[in-house]
This record gives C-alpha cells, sequence and structure tokens, in this order.
C-alpha cells in the first residue's frame, strides 16, 4: 500500500516495523519514557525502534516534551506518522529530531491493520506498507 | 514558505543549534499551518513554568536546552507551582528541586521572571497592532482583544520558538482577515461581576466553539473582560472577541450578516457545567485571582473586607503577580488585606497544585478557567465575589 504523505525530518528513505495504534494518543499519560512502551487499557506495546501510525494525538501539549524524553532515553520511535497534521505531535518530533509525516486517510488504517512493515519517503513524499520485510 | 537570508542563516544553524532547532519547528509548523512567511515578534510570553503542567519530561527538555540557548526577544513568564521566595514546606523536596531548576532554566536564558498569568499588568504590555507571541490563552486572548495587539494562541513550544528566533508565524489571528467577528451577541442584562463575566465567556465558547464573538452591548472594564476572555479560551480555542468600546476598530466591521444570537442571565447559569454554582457552606479554599488580580481589583477586595475579618475555618487566598503585590503593599492594601485574614500569594497558579499538597478537597471561586481545571481533582463551587465576601468574612 502506498500512501502521497508530507515527510519531515528526513534526508533520506527509513523502513522499519510498523506499529499501528487505531486510536487519538496523549504522549502524556499513554507513553511512558523510561520504557517507550504505549500502555493503556487494552493494549501495551513498545513503539521503541518503530514507525508509529496513529490517527492523530490528543491531550496536553505537554505531549511534546514527552517525545523529547523518549528521544533522549533511547526509547523513541523511528518516526511517527499521523492522519491528519497535528501541531503537538509535529513540534514535539521537531525538536527531538524524530522523522514526522502526515497524510494517511483515516479510512484507510483498518486496512492497514494487518500491515507488519513501513518506509517513508521523504524525496516522493511517499508512504508504503507492506506484509514483509 | 519565504525565508529572508538572515532566517535562511539561522536554518542552516549559523546561529547555534538552538536556533537552528527552533527555526525548523517554525519552518515544520508553516509548511502544515500554510504560512506564507515569518514576521518579527516584539514581545512574547511562556507558559509551561508550572512543574505540576510540564512534569518531568518538561524539567530535562528546559534544562537541556538552557545549556546553549539565549533568548533574542526576552518573554515574560506564566506562574510556577509555588513562588522561589516562599517554598511551601508541604511539597516534597524532589518536586521543589525539579520546579527551582525549571524557573532557573528560564532565568538563564534570559527570561524575565514575571511568574504571572497577567504579564500586561508588568513590564509586558504591547501598544495596539504589535505582532506579539503570547502562549497561556487567558493572556492571548487578553492581547487581541484588549490590547490590541496580533497574536495566536500559542503553545509552550512555539513561543518558546518565538522568543528564541525572534520570529513567528504570519498566519491565523495575525492577518487581519481572520480577524472580523463571526457572531453578534446580544446581551439581555448588564454584566456587573468577574463571576458573572466569566460565566457568559465560559457558556458563549461552549455554544460557539472556535469563533471571533461580538458582544455588541457589552460595555465593562478591562478586569471584566479579562474575566470574559479567561473563560472563553478556556471552553472553546476562541482568542480574540470584540466589545462595545473596544479599542479595535469596531466601527469599520460589517455586523449585517452575522448570525445573531441574544443572550439572556438565566441562559449562563448552566446545569451541566463541571462545577456547581452557588456558595458552598464550608469550603477549604476560597481562591480568587485566576487570571492573577489586578491592583484595582485587590483595592476593591480591601474596600469591601474592610472592618472585616475571614471565617477561621475557611481558608481565603489571593493570587497576584510580585509587581502588583510591591504596588498593594506601598498603597498600604496588604497589610490591610492581612489583618482581615486574607492571604496573598504571588508567582504561583493554585490551579493544577494536586490536592494532596495543597491542604484542600472544595474550592469556592469566582473563575470559571480555575473552575474547570481544578473540577478535576476538586470539588468545585463557583460564586460571586460580592458573595463570597457576604458568606467567609464576619
Amino acid at each position: 500500500m502506498k500512501y502521497k504523505v508530507k515527510v519531515f525530518g528526513l534526508t533520506s528513505m527509513v523502513k522499519g516495523e510498523l506499529l499501528l495504534y487505531p486510536f487519538p494518543l496523549s504522549f502524556l499519560g499513554d507513553v511512558d519514557p523510561n520504557t517507550g512502551r504505549i500502555a493503556v487499557k487494552g493494549f501495551d506495546r513498545s513503539l521503541k525502534g518503530k514507525i508509529l501510525l496513529i490517527p492523530e494525538g490528543k491531550g496536553s501539549s505537554v505531549g511534546a516534551y514527552v517525545l523529547f524524553a523518549l528521544k533522549k532515553r533511547g526509547n523513541s520511535p523511528l518516526a511517527v506518522v499521523t492522519c491528519k497534521p497535528d501541531i503537538t505531535i509535529a513540534s514535539g518530533c521537531i525538536v527531538a529530531e524524530i522523522p514526522y509525516a502526515y497524510g494517511i486517510p483515516e479510512n484507510e488504517l483498518d486496512k492497514l491493520s494487518s500491515y507488519k512493515y513501513a518506509l517513508l519517503d521523504p524525496r516522493r513524499n511517499e508512504a508504503v506498507f507492506s506484509k514483509t520485510p | 514558505m519565504f525565508l529572508t537570508r538572515e532566517e535562511e542563516r539561522m536554518l542552516d544553524g549559523e546561529k547555534g543549534p538552538a536556533v537552528q532547532k527552533f527555526m525548523k519547528l517554525l519552518v515544520g509548523l508553516g509548511d502544515i499551518l500554510g504560512a506564507e512567511r515569518l514576521i518579527p515578534v516584539s514581545s512574547v510570553h511562556v507558559s509551561g513554568i508550572s512543574i505540576f503542567t510540564v512534569g518531568d519530561a518538561g524539567v530535562e527538555f528546559l534544562s537541556h536546552l538552557s545549556e546553549t540557548a539565549k533568548f533574542a526577544v526576552a518573554p515574560t513568564t506564566n506562574p510556577a507551582a509555588f513562588s522561589p521566595e516562599k517554598v511551601p514546606g508541604s511539597m516534597p523536596r524532589a518536586l521543589v528541586e525539579k520546579q527551582l531548576s525549571i524557573v532557573r532554566a528560564f532565568e538563564k536564558m534570559g527570561a524575565t521572571l514575571t511568574l504571572t498569568c497577567t504579564p500586561y499588568y508588568t513590564v509586558n504590555r504591547p501598544s495596539p497592532g504589535k505582532i506579539v507571541a503570547w502562549a497561556e490563552s487567558s493572556a492571548a486572548i487578553y492581547a487581541n482583544s484588549v490590547l490590541g495587539a496580533y497574536t495566536n494562541r500559542e503553545s509552550s513550544l512555539t513561543a518558546l520558538a518565538s522568543a528564541i528566533t525572534g520570529r513567528t508565524l504570519l498566519y491565523g489571528l495575525r492577518i487581519e482577515e481572520n480577524r472580523r467577528p463571526t457572531h453578534l451577541i446580544r446581551l439581555g442584562f448588564k454584566v456587573r461581576s468577574y463571576f458573572a463575566a466569566s460565566l457568559l465567556g465560559f457558556y458563549v465558547g461552549m455554544k460557539l466553539g472556535e469563533s471571533v464573538p461580538y458582544f455588541e452591548n457589552l460595555i465593562a472594564h478591562d478586569d471584566l473582560l479579562k474575566s470574559l476572555g479567561a473563560a472563553l479560551a478556556t471552553s472553546s480555542a476562541c482568542t480574540l472577541f470584540y466589545h462595545k468600546g473596544s479599542i479595535l476598530k469596531t466601527k469599520a466591521l460589517k455586523t449585517s450578516t452575522l448570525e445573531k444570537i441574544c443572550i439572556e442571565e438565566r441562559d449562563i447559569m448552566r446545569e451541566d457545567y463541571p462545577f456547581s454554582i452557588g456558595v458552598h457552606d464550608s469550603p477549604d479554599k476560597v481562591i480568587l485571582g485566576c487570571p492573577h488580580l489586578s491592583l484595582r481589583e485587590l483595592r476593591k477586595l480591601c474596600a469591601s473586607t474592610k472592618g472585616k475579618k475571614a471565617r477561621s475555618d475557611v481558608e481565603v487566598v489571593c493570587c497576584t503577580s510580585s509587581q502588583v503585590y510591591k504596588e498593594a503593599r506601598r498603597e498600604g492594601i496588604v497589610s490591610k488585606l492581612l489583618k482581615s485574614g486574607v492571604k496573598i500569594e504571588v508567582d504561583c497558579c493554585p490551579t493544577f497544585i494536586p490536592p494532596e499538597y495543597a491542604g484542600a478537597r472544595t474550592i469556592c471561586t469566582d473563575s470559571c478557567k480555575l473552575a474547570y481545571y481544578a473540577s478535576k481533582k476538586y470539588e468545585v463551587y463557583l460564586a460571586d465575589r460580592a458573595s463570597i465576601v457576604k458568606s467567609f468574612f464576619r
């Protein structure tokens, strides 16, 4: 699956395991910077080193600082991708130097739940999802 | 986005890593928001000072940033959890240290430590038409609507970006056509108290969401407008409003095509707010001063409590800036208020202090902003300042 997106903070392609969290995420509260885990009711997985795909952010704008803390502790995601542009997440990613992209149509998230890998291409502004590496 | 030569150089890192990082932030957000270019700012107010709002991650970020960053435009700062001059014994040492390190980080970068949500009562009062970057929603709406400055509602990070680079994004409420009113509001009652102004703002924000309301028959002094704006910015993303006699040029506004809304006093007294309306018999604490009290408000409070004393079972607290406090002390107001049993706190914001450190569970206030945020952890009653004085002073 290939989508046109807008990529920030990348000069060359990045490829990695996909972590899809299909609900709005609050970095403050939902993510533990000490472990890199998203720990909410019914969902407990690490985002460390993964390409995190979420529909959008929610909650406190202080979430931006959590992205910085994740990066500093070596627990950050490889990149964060949202559907709609998200100012808080974009801000956090830019100051924490974590690549950020937006533009996946929200109604595609269901379909993408069976995909395991993602690739972000800043030159073509594309996100490509696959089931095998 | 168009960048000047100098801005290009900042982005390339010629002015150091901090300027580069925050230039990247502005350019990145400018891309997302469709801003055409950057514009210099003459004043900045930063939020995210209290340990209870930024948390451990914020402490870490700000301490790290202060190692390399210097402010190009010295910002004023929002309140802390407590005054650095008066560290409370009730707070664990580790929390105190974290709070002090945040304050030190801002000081090191060159901030003017006003520690207030009302910078406009201190050294930061921009003149009409100035381009500014203010975080703290109650201050941003005041800057636009009462002072006639041009700001968006900045986040902690975008305000920091403006302080470090001296630039902000040209978009949103910095563009004249986005400042036109969207709704015309006619009031069927006179707004006389902070309580009524606050409830009106809260109600309109809930009803309209992001909008630019024009209160066509509202005549009110700046302190009432402060209450109204703070509540409006709490229940909505609204950051600009107009009123009768506004400093903003209301005569040139085209209002005939706007949606008209009539509001009666009974409309704003709703039962579905997250706080109760009315005086509680015996709250643990009465808090006035969200946003921080002006000198005029302190004078009025002093006059209304003259010869009276606060009930011993209720702690009555007033919050203001240390700048206003000094002026009040010079006028002799502070000693009179203290004599009436009123505690005056400076440099701090009680709103996000967890109950275990505040020594209170039930709060009475006249600010919807405080009531709304505090209602997540406290039982909150909203009442008129006159009723508060009547109920809690003997």
